[in-house]
Formats: C-alpha cells, structure tokens, sequence
C-alpha cells in the first residue's frame, strides 16, 4: 500500500558499510517495522542481476540485528558470488523446505518455518520467483504477502524487467521474453522502493570481473543479455518506475496536507473547458493548443462532471463522444482533466486557482438567450469571475449545433 | 444483462446440500491438485537441465507442457481460493486507502495489457477522491482481475472508461464502460467479485458497463 509516509529514492550500487536510508523526509525501515500490525514490506529495485540488491539486504539486515532487531534469512541466493555469500555470516538462515521427486531433492524457501519462527524481519530475495511445484504458493510475492499478513516484515528484492506491466515492453524493446513477473499492485504495496543504481559500464564491468556469473558464463552474458543497450534501456525503466513513484508520493503528501495540490511552476497556463460536442470541440482545442504553445506553456483540458453526467447515469452515445474529445485533447498534448461539481464554472475557476492557471479558453454558448436567462450560463460566470483570470470566448461559426453541450 | 449478484456457489437453499457440495468440491481440488503435481514435477526437473543440456526442440515442447500444468494449477487454486471465501474462512484486514494508489496498480497492468490490442485505457479519478476502507492486497489483486480480463474480452481499438464518484449513501463506486461484450464469467471473474463482497462491496455487471462499489 502507498503512502504519504512511504519513501521511495533512488540510491547508487555500494558497498558496506551500512547507513540508514538518505531521504530527509524518510523514516528508516527500523521505524516502520517498530509500527504493530500488517508487516512492512521494503523493496529493493534493480536494472538487473549483479547490481547489489542482495548484498544491500544483507547489509541492512546486519544493521538492524545491531540494533536489537529480529532479523532472519528467509531466503537468500548468492548465486555463487563470494562476497554475498560471506555476508550472510552468522545471520540466522530459516532452513529451506525439500520437495523430493524419484530421488531429486529440490529446495523452496520454507514459508511456514518462517512463519512458526516469527521473527520481526526476513530477507527474502528474488520477489519474482516461481516455487517448486507443490509449494504452498505459486509464486514467491505470494508467501511474502501470508508473512507481511502475519506480521513479519520483509525486505526484499526483484529486477525491474519482473514487473508485469513492462513485461511487454521489455520484450519489444529487448526482445526478451520475462516469464517470471510480479504484478504491480505487489511492488506497489511497498511500504519503501529502493532503486539500487548502477551504470551500464560499471555493470559490465562487474561482469567482466566476475563478480556476477562464473568466468565461463560471461561472455555469453556480454553479447546477450547484458549489453550496453539493454542495461541502459532498463536503468531507465528502473529510474522512471521509482521516479514516477516519487511524484505520486509528493502528490499525495501535499494533497493530505494541504487539501489542494499547488504545482511549484505555476504561471502562463492554459486551460480549455471540455464540452461533449466533437466539431465545436476540436475547434477549441485547436485554439487552445495554439495559445499554449505559443506560450510555451503547459495547458489543461478539463471535463467537469455534473450530477446528471455521472458515468452510471450518463447517456452511452454522450460518453462515446466524451471519450473521443478526451482522446482528440490528449492527441493535441493536453493534460486531461476531469473534476466532479454541481457548478461547472466553480469547478473550472477552483481548478485555474490551484494549477496557477491564467487563461481559460471556453466556447461561445449555443443555448438559446432564455435558457440562459432561466438557467445561467457558465461562459458569463467565468467572464464575471474575480479571480483576475483572463477568459477567452471562442465563437463556433458554420457548425451545426449538436446535443449534449454544457 | 445484468448480473450483480453473480452465481453464487452456495446461497440459501439446503445447507447440507450445499455443505456437500463444498467437500466434494474441495476433495476434487486437492486430488486433482497432487496427480498435476506428479506432471509438473517431473517437467520442473527436466526444465532445470540436470541431466545434460535440451536441444531447442526439447525445450520448446516441455516448456509448453509445463505452462499448461501451470495454468490448471493456477485454476485449481483459484477454485480452492474461492472456496475458501464462500466458508468464510479468508481473514481481510481493511485499512483506508487512497482510491488512486488503490487503483494505480491494477491500471498500470491494465493498460499495458490493452496496449497490446490498441484498446484506449481512458482513466478519469477525481482531484479529490475519497478513501477507501478495503484489505489493500484483496482489493488490488480483484480489480486486477477485473480489469486484465475485461481488457482480455472487449474487442481491439476499443475504448474502456474508468471512472470513481462518491454516490449518495457514501460508498465509492467505480464506474468502468466499454464497449459491451458478452462476459465470460470466467473463474477469475467470480473470485474477483468474491473479494470485494467479502469486503461489504458489491460488482454490478450490465450492458457495457461494470460497477463495482466499495466502502469508505
């Protein structure tokens, strides 16, 4: 589960020694666990094999031991790289669970020893991995959910081409089909997402010193999957999926705790009222795209939902043409909007106030003079308003009305 | 069409009926579940190569046998899944929840999943939207299922709408239209509803349009 308390940074590939997390505004892991209730789950985020995810989670986990924690091994893989392997030292290893099959033993990380053990944290890496077959669960996330369920807190690990909503562009980008995926809402529960950085080259690098794969599986590995291209392309996954989750972290504080969003930039901006009329519409949003970027400014298309507009009471045919301005709006570059009010100029001006908007462009009305003597008009109230916003009045000429306008 | 009670495995009616049904049901889940195992095992192993390396012929095939055990050992622990909810046997642990970070997840692999058939995944949440009082994980992972197997049913170049408003008694409804299709009512499906029923929510199925309702 996010939250506004949930930091989420990226922080560049090192070694010991250990130092709590560096965000001013994060609270270290060991004051998340100390919170009662459902476990927290902390996850570390890489490019790709070799990175230092594991080894930063046995660090971690020697820091917190020093510190009076509970911390064992639910299951950690070395792969045969010396170094994480040392580290795990005297750290206590919950024994692994075996599933024999005609005199072939297979290991599985042993979910309901972990379980029956309860201790306050358990490392558990390779977050993407699939069980054994007759395993309590399918999936490793699985059992990680039933320990955080029961209180024990996590700390784990998973590369970010696991995640299920880039599985398809991982496999069109590096042509690379991932078998093993993490859905989203997993990773996104995450009470901290740590993107454990590293350049191509020093990746590379790694590789080339054998610190990754044995001598006899690196050259393979340079030509195929680790090459500059593809390291590069998935750093940049990896970067964008924790950036985009610091952004939506700030949103989230600042709309807790200021009960409005308020961007840091805000002057020169543009916002063009949706109606659900397509040939008015486009013309709009023409107009607007212009002024914007002429400008050089962001611009906003807004649709403001009324309570006769609402999704289960709206009519089918005025969605359809909804959805397609909205779709024509975010062609154009717009960033679409939707807001729900009884008013739709209150919502509009509201809006422009919180975006540091200065200019709404809406279209001419095409009700009848008695109607909007009877009822208002929305174009009168923005033009009245006392906000100092500019309005421009767009006038629709040689188009038929149509229904279904606000 | 609308279904917003949909199929029940075991409602009213004769309990003993219903409670026979249960075990027979739960005993075909647990021996189909141990004879699959003898299938997947053996397939597992040879995947992992130990007795030398497989040609590209050889792998290709037990690769495919092995992803259709998966997918029967996946329905089978669905089926046990909602089994299990229909007992009552399945502890939720509700927590408020923003509706954005709520949704966020399940949308992100909705439309990814939609990118593929070029259908348009249009997402409109309120500003403001309301909290929710859900089990965070149960939520998430039904209106995954929701939306994956929507995305998987309507037609390509389609267009799905997600919506949210607060309606009078409270609760938050999330409205999701699209073009209509006739639902599958897939194992999925019902296990999704499940969950957020368990929850005091409700999904609400009709022409083109799915409701889906949840605490606040």
């Amino acid at each position: 589960m996010k939250d506004a308390s949930r930091p989420t940074f990226v922080e560049p590939a090192r070694e010991p020694p250990y130092r709590p997390d560096p965000s001013p505004d994060a609270p270290d892991f060991l004051q998340l666990v100390r919170q009662r209730g459902r476990g927290k789950l902390k996850v570390y985020i890489g490019s790709a094999a070799g990175v230092g995810k594991t080894y930063r989670m046995l660090t971690e986990a020697h820091a917190m031991r020093a510190r009076g924690l509970d911390v064992v091994i639910g299951f950690i893989e070395p792969h045969g790289r010396p170094d994480t392997a040392a580290l795990i030292g005297d750290l206590e290893v919950v024994p692994r669970s075996h599933v024999a099959y005609r005199g072939i033993t297979l290991d599985e990380m042993d979910v309901d020893a972990i379980l029956a053990r309860h201790p306050e944290v358990a490392l558990v890496d390779e977050l993407a991995h699939t069980n054994v077959p007759g395993s309590k669960h399918r999936k490793r996330w699985e059992d990680v959910l039933e320990l955080l369920d029961h209180g024990i807190n996590v700390i784990s690990a998973v590369n970010v081409q696991h995640l299920e909503s880039l599985n398809d562009v991982v496999q069109r980008m590096l042509g690379v089909t991932v078998r093993e995926t993490v859905p989203d809402w997993v990773v996104s529960r995450a009470d901290q997402v740590v993107n454990i950085d590293l350049s191509a080259e020093d990746l590379r690098q790694r590789l080339i010193d054998g610190k990754i794969y044995g001598k006899e599986k690196v050259r393979t590995a340079l030509d195929n999957f680790f090459t500059a291209e593809n390291l590069t392309t998935l750093r940049e996954l990896a970067l964008r999926e924790v950036a985009s989750s610091v952004d939506r972290m700030r949103e989230d504080i600042v709309r807790r705790e200021e009960g409005h969003a308020v961007p840091a930039h805000a002057a020169d901006r543009v916002v063009v009222a949706l109606a659900s009329n397509p040939p008015h519409t486009a013309m709009l949003l023409r107009k607007a795209s212009r002024i914007a970027g002429r400008l050089n400014s962001d611009w906003y298309c807004v649709y403001v939902q009324t309570p006769e507009e609402r999704a289960d009471r709206i009519d089918p045919a005025l969605q359809r043409r909804l959805v397609e301005n909205i779709q024509l709006a975010q062609s154009m570059g717009a960033e679409v909007v939707k807001l729900v009010d009884r008013s739709v100029s209150a919502a509009i001006l509201r809006f422009a106030r919180e975006k540091g908007v200065s200019l709404v462009i809406v279209g001419q009305s095409t009700r009848s003079w008695w109607h909007r003597l009877r009822h208002g008009s929305v174009v009168d109230e923005l033009v009245n308003n006392r906000n100092g916003l500019d309005v421009q009045v767009v006038a629709f000429t040689n188009i038929e009305h149509a229904p279904g306008q606000h | 069409m609308s279904d917003c009670d949909g199929g029940r495995v075991a409602e009213g009616g004769d309990e003993a009926v219903a409670a026979t049904a249960f075990e027979l049901l739960q005993n075909a889940v647990a021996s189909i579940g141990a004879r699959l195992r003898e299938v997947q095992l053996p397939l597992h192993i040879l995947l992992s190569s130990p007795f030398g390396e497989l040609n590209e012929n050889q792998e290709e095939l037990l690769a495919a046998a092995r992803d259709a055990t998966d997918a029967a050992d996946l329905h089978l622990r669905q089926l046990a899944k909602l089994l299990d909810l229909e007992r009552g046997a399945t502890v939720m642990m509700p927590e408020p929840i923003s509706l954005p970070d709520l949704l966020r997840p399940a949308l992100a692999i909705a439309i990814a999943r939609a990118a593929q058939s070029r259908i348009d995944v249009q997402v409109h949440l309120p500003e403001s939207a309301p909290r929710v009082l859900v089990d965070a994980v149960h939520a998430q992972e039904a209106l995954s299922a929701i939306l994956t197997s929507l995305v998987s049913e309507v037609p390509e170049r389609s267009a799905i709408l997600v919506d949210a408003a607060e309606d009078e008694s409270g609760a938050v409804r999330i409205v999701v239209n699209h073009e209509d299709v006739a639902s599958a009512q897939s194992l999925e499906w019902r296990l999704a509803t499940r969950l957020i029923e368990a929850q005091h929510g409700r999904v609400c199925q009709e022409r083109g349009r799915i409701t889906i309702e949840l605490p606040r």
